[in-house]
């Protein structure tokens, strides 16, 4: 805890939060200014039989694909970067901080923003649709469904990037790496789910749920379907994000500078 | 002068994992916009111009956001050296204009964008021959999209130059893009796109416009123009009236 404590000091001035705040404001501007304009939208909030809820949270989860790693790629850079340029690490050690402790805490932190970030997601999504009046009731366990799935995802998206901005000095590597997760991401509900499990980033597209009737084959189809998140893909990236999260740190820990 | 602080910066880019992002982020749109074209070519979506249908799968999402992120890297990247090792005494003691100092970078980032709008246009040239045996010429169309493309990147170069040379951190110029593309969308949605260097990336690129948008190089180019003549003068003036911090 004492060592969290000090992470948190490095990172006083460093306008991290600032960073985080401008990059996930700027997100959330950009998904809940287009329902103001969307009749469809509109069209439903009156509407008790309509998924306006879950057209709300589609939002934040087809453009999650795209700021999440990015976001984490930022953070985690940012975060381990000074270690880098100021060449502390034999001096952390030398203060008695082991790198399992230096892991922990570059970890905690760019995970708890990220989960600050999936919260403040979910809080603006209920803020917004009781400020339209959605007569629809809120679909907890979908809203829940997706503050889970988006976290599961999240978590190897962070473990990747703390690793890469730990290990390279080099951080053109590791913000590479967030770029093509954000391409994969956004991408990836236009890849088939075979395809778009196996890309990690690809599994933010699981996490729409709210999709194009096209069972009668119409793929013009404007007819809306609610769909349950398959957690599957969710469960098996979670498990193998928590095996990388052991070897990484352990490679970490061996890792000579 | 100019030249030798090119090739200066040229030696310093030399070898740098830049080359590998350069190359590996239009492999990666190519790849994609083939299976997006692939699954909707197969449900027969699609007849008449297959070259400019490939190109729209491929390069729309890559004009929105990936390409000026690749600029962004590459910019930080660039001055992410003179960032280190106390580099700036270094850079700031040497016997040329500090303009010079900051077109040198760009003329390198300009290169590393050619090289990606280049390989993108042959990943793609190799899908459309190879994977889908497209029987339709080459368009003579894709050297638009080949050097406006370019040209129109160069605007978002100067920005982003100035963003890296100003912020030490390596993260927060890209983050910063990330958001200033999503401005860069919104202006090129609300009609505005030769106005701002993110959106003039997606009307050079072309990739929605069914014919070559000739009609706004009379905005597009001298706005570029503009926008990288600006940055050049505002990097000038800063590296002369700031006292620069090294570390």
């Amino acid at each position: 805890m004492k060592y969290l404590w000090l992470e948190l000091y490095k990172l006083k001035h460093r306008k991290v939060f600032l960073t985080f705040l401008v990059i996930l404001g700027v997100e959330l501007l950009f998904v809940f200014s287009n329902y103001g304009n969307n009749k469809n939208f509109l069209n439903m909030v009156s509407d008790p039989a309509a998924p306006a809820w879950e057209d709300l949270i589609i939002g934040p989860a087809a453009i999650n694909g795209l700021f999440f790693p990015i976001l984490a790629a930022v953070i985690a850079s940012r975060i381990c970067d000074m270690e880098h340029k100021g060449n502390t690490w034999k001096l952390l050690e030398c203060n008695n901080q082991n790198r399992k402790t230096i892991w922990f805490c570059k970890f905690t932190i760019v995970s708890t923003l990220m989960m600050l970030a999936i919260f403040i997601q979910a809080f603006t999504i209920i803020a917004y649709g009781n400020s339209v009046g959605i007569v629809q009731t809120l679909p907890v366990r979908t809203l829940l469904g997706f503050v889970l799935g988006t976290a599961m995802i999240t978590f190897v998206v962070v473990t990747i990037q703390v690793f890469f901005s730990l290990v390279c000095t080099n951080q053109l590597v590791p913000m590479s790496i967030g770029m093509v997760g954000a391409l994969i991401g956004f991408i990836s509900t236009l890849l088939p789910p075979g395809i778009r499990n196996i890309l990690i980033w690809g599994n933010y597209a699981e996490l729409m749920v709210l999709g194009q009737d096209t069972s009668s084959g119409n793929l013009q189809s404007s007819g809306l379907v609610v769909r349950n998140i398959n957690f599957i893909p969710l469960v098996i990236l979670f498990v193998v994000g928590l095996v990388a999260y052991v070897v990484f740190r352990k490679r970490f820990e061996k890792y000579e500078y | 002068m100019l030249i030798n602080a090119i090739r200066a910066e040229n030696l310093k880019s030399r070898h740098s994992n830049m080359w590998v992002a350069v190359a590996v982020l239009p492999l990666l749109t190519a790849a994609i916009g083939a299976i997006i074209y692939g699954i909707n070519a197969s449900v027969s979506l699609y007849d008449g111009d297959m070259w400019q249908q490939l190109w729209l799968q491929t390069g729309l999402f890559y004009g929105y956001f990936f390409f000026p992120i690749l600029i962004a890297i590459c910019a930080s990247f660039l001055w992410r050296l003179e960032h280190i090792n106390h580099n700036w005494n270094c850079l700031m003691t040497t016997p040329i204009p500090q303009s010079v100092i900051f077109i040198a970078k760009l003329v390198v980032l300009a290169k590393s964008i050619f090289t990606a709008q280049a390989l993108l246009m042959i990943f793609i040239i190799i899908v459309g021959k190879v994977g889908f045996r497209f029987e339709q010429p080459i368009p003579i169309g894709m050297l638009w999209w080949l050097f406006m493309g370019w040209f129109s990147a160069l605007g978002v170069a100067a920005v982003q130059l100035y963003l890296s040379m100003k912020i030490r951190s390596f993260a927060v110029p890209v983050g910063l893009a990330v958001c200033l593309c999503i401005a860069g969308l919104a202006c090129y949605i609300t009609g505005l796109g030769s106005m701002f260097p993110y959106s003039q990336l997606i009307l050079g690129l072309s990739s929605q416009e069914k014919t070559l948008p000739i009609d706004s190089l009379t905005t597009l180019v001298p706005m570029v123009v503009f926008y990288i003549v600006f940055f050049i003068l505002l990097a000038s003036r800063r590296l002369k009236k700031i006292d620069i911090v090294a570390g």
